[in-house]
């Protein structure tokens, strides 16, 4: 009975999960409460082992060896959380104009995202369907931004996707191109230049990583910021020096600035591409807003 | 009532607009455009990065069912907004940029309330 009883279980939750609760009776007629059991198969010491990532002869940034290694005393603590500064317009989320000029990809976006936006549509919705934004985007996303600065390293973390970005200041190089695995926001190495400091980021996924709007990067991106901090530790800027030998010609440069702002903290907030449908600006929202046809409701424009 | 929101709304419209370019494109409602809908609210979804309300809304023809795209949390609460705020069967107001081809679907502006309280969003043109 209890095996008939568990199978009947597995096969609801298998079959419709968020469906399988109003399959019971009420409260007082439920079934017997089915005792779990899961084989337990030791791990050898040697396989546990192989389990954790590990990157022999380079301490971790959280390992206390590294973190309180005698190094020079930072000019200035970035801990805090920043907002981007959009008081001059809110289009100063975006990385340009002024751009480098860019090779046919770039300049297809240009022309294709302008017409996309006459037209009332969406262009290369990456971040609506759920890529990260990544690196240099999501900094600007209207969300706060977490730094965490430590002797060795410095972590970011978006209010957006909470996406994380480590900052390796222990002196180490970077990862064998080999190895490295490619991602949004890329492999940072910081240091001091006197009173700046510098963050050289590589190794960056290309698929579906767009700046500004819809402008591509290839793996060859490469990113430099110089960060200094202005207004007595309230001001960061941030000066963005990108090179992508494939999509565009020399510098591209862009300066931001961002606020700090002690009154608030980040939230999880994650991208759940089903909850899509119900968000009429994204792609999937869309598609959902269409099959339910047309409006009969026409409204006023605004200017009467 | 419509007007004298949309005079209210236009020093926000200017701000956010424009860009909004990358994910939640402003691009694909028609923010110069407000819909008044009568709407009795059949989900509200509280949660980052967007809020959003669905609901049915009575038409010259009957009814038709909307999705409405909101701001953050944390943009709608320095409006007064909070996770209580709408439920399931409540009838209210709610004044919408839609979407510009025509489809059922809109940015949210405000809601009138049952009780006649009105409550914008953060003109934050939150991106996610």
């Amino acid at each position: 009975m209890r095996k008939a009883i568990a199978g009947f279980v597995l096969a609801t939750l298998a079959a419709a999960p968020l469906a399988a609760q109003d399959a019971y009776p009420a409260e007082g007629n439920l079934p017997a409460q089915p005792q779990v059991k899961r084989p337990r198969t030791p791990i050898p010491p040697e396989q546990f082992d192989k389990m954790v990532p590990k990157h022999p002869g380079q301490l971790g940034v959280l390992a206390p060896a590294n973190v309180h290694k005698p190094r020079p005393k930072p000019p200035f603590d970035l801990t805090g959380t920043w907002f981007v500064d959009l008081r001059g317009g809110f289009t100063d989320f975006m990385f340009g104009p002024p751009y480098p000029k860019f090779y046919k990809a770039g300049r297809e976006a240009l022309i294709e995202g302008a017409k996309a936006t006459a037209a009332g549509k969406t262009y290369r919705d990456a971040i609506g369907q759920c890529y990260p934004p990544g690196m240099p985007m999501v900094i600007t996303r209207v969300w706060p931004q977490n730094f965490i600065q430590i002797p060795d390293a410095i972590f970011m973390i978006s209010g957006f996707n909470n996406s994380v970005r480590q900052i390796f200041m222990d002196g180490r190089k970077h990862t064998d191109p080999d190895i490295v695995v490619p991602s949004y926001n890329g492999e940072s190495i910081g240091h001091w230049e006197g009173n700046t400091l510098v963050v050289d980021t590589s190794y960056f996924e290309p698929e579906q990583h767009y700046i500004d709007m819809g402008i591509p990067i290839s793996d060859q991106f490469h990113m430099v910021e110089r960060i200094n901090l202005l207004d007595g530790g309230k001001t960061m800027q941030i000066q963005y020096i990108m090179t992508d030998p494939d999509m565009w010609e020399g510098e591209w440069r862009s300066t931001k600035r961002f606020l700090r702002e002690d009154n608030t903290d980040i939230n999880e907030a994650e991208c759940i591409l089903q909850y899509n449908e119900h968000l009429p600006g994204t792609e999937l929202g869309s598609e959902t807003a269409k099959e339910r046809g047309q409006t009969e409701l026409k409204g006023v424009t605004n200017d009467k | 009532m419509t007007h004298k929101i949309s005079r209210w709304l236009l020093p926000a419209l200017a701000f956010i607009g424009a860009p909004a370019l990358a994910h939640h494109s402003y691009a694909m409602f028609d923010m110069t455009r407000t819909v008044t809908l009568d709407a009795t609210i059949t989900q509200f979804k509280w949660q980052n990065p967007h809020s959003f309300i669905e609901a049915d809304v009575k038409a010259p023809e009957g009814s038709e069912h909307w999705a409405i795209e909101m701001t953050a949390p944390n943009n709608l609460v320095q409006e007064g907004w909070k996770r209580t705020t709408l439920k399931p069967g409540d009838h209210v107001t709610i004044f919408v940029h839609p979407l510009r081809n025509g489809d059922k679907g809109g940015s949210f502006a405000s809601v009138k309330l049952a009780d006649g309280t009105t409550l914008g969003q953060s003109a934050s043109g939150k991106k996610s």
